[in-house]
């Protein structure tokens, strides 16, 4: 495959332009969560109370813990960031985003949105996890996915 | 979300203070000559809606993933305190009128508020599911 380059001083640092033949999705999607997965976090482990390089890949949900930040994987460990919930807006770009005051999560795992117990809207994880996603940050979900 | 809830605040307490004085005009609840000090009930009346629907209501609705319960027994405990304070601030004849039917008023609200927050919430969320999942499909 050919990859031929446009450099334009106007395009956001943030951002990279693909142009591609509709044939091309998935190697393209293949290619842009191996991108994510590079990305990591340096996080704490409560158990063994040691500094653990985790890959954004592996994170299913970010939950606000005061100062710090609880951060679960895939797995199931749970693991504290010394950050709060603001300061980790940087992984929005890497399929992490909030999706109520206190929590961030993995867009890539999850599995559907449904309407829950108490009224309120639920969207349910690939490990088959609930948790509440309030209107205002459901159309930003909304805008993301599409 | 506090810039959009304050930008909130801010249009209701206008809109708010701009509609009663448009109802006073209109239905000539008005005297020749009102006392200089009355204009801060009015003012009062307008930051008491702008917090109940300015802050409080959008909050509820759109950032807040409280239990429907706790939103009812909030939502229904301000919008009937903001009533009855604004009705106080504006006349005290209106509040002396309506002192009777405060219970009624207040059962009023609450299944006002049940239909808003539980019904109309519960059906917004079934839509608002679908058309995420549907989103999750693309």
């Amino acid at each position: 495959m050919k990859f031929s380059y446009i450099w334009k001083s106007n395009q956001p640092a943030s951002e990279i332009e693909i142009i591609s033949n509709p044939s091309n999705k998935e190697l393209l999607s293949t290619f842009e969560q191996r991108f994510f997965q590079s990305i990591t976090l340096n996080a704490t482990d409560f158990k063994t109370n040691r500094q653990v390089m985790i890959e954004v890949g592996n994170i299913e949900v970010i939950e606000a813990s005061g100062h710090f930040t609880k951060i679960f994987l895939l797995d199931g460990t749970q693991l504290l960031l010394n950050k709060i919930l603001k300061e980790l807006s940087y992984l929005e770009p890497f399929g992490l985003v909030r999706i109520n005051n206190s929590m961030i999560l993995n867009l890539n795992q999850i599995h559907s949105f449904a309407s829950g117990s108490h009224a309120r809207l639920e969207v349910i994880t690939k490990q088959q996890n609930k948790y509440v996603v309030s209107r205002h940050y459901a159309k930003f979900i909304k805008e993301k996915l599409l | 979300m506090i810039k959009n809830l304050k930008n909130s605040f801010l249009y209701v307490s206008f809109l708010s203070m701009v509609w009663i004085v448009f109802l006073i005009t209109i239905f000539h609840l008005h005297e020749e000559f009102v006392p200089f000090l009355y204009v801060w009930n009015l003012i009062g009346i307008s930051v008491l809606m702008g917090i109940v629907f300015g802050i409080a209501y959008p909050y509820l609705w759109n950032y807040s993933t409280l239990k429907v319960t706790a939103k009812i027994a909030i939502s229904t405990f301000l919008n009937f305190s903001c009533s009855i304070a604004s009705v106080y601030l504006f006349s005290l004849q209106a509040f002396d009128f309506i002192k009777p039917y405060l219970l009624l008023i207040l059962a009023i609200t609450l299944i006002g508020h049940i239909i808003g927050f539980y019904f109309f919430s519960k059906y917004g969320n079934k839509k608002l599911a679908e058309s995420l999942n549907r989103s999750l499909e693309h």
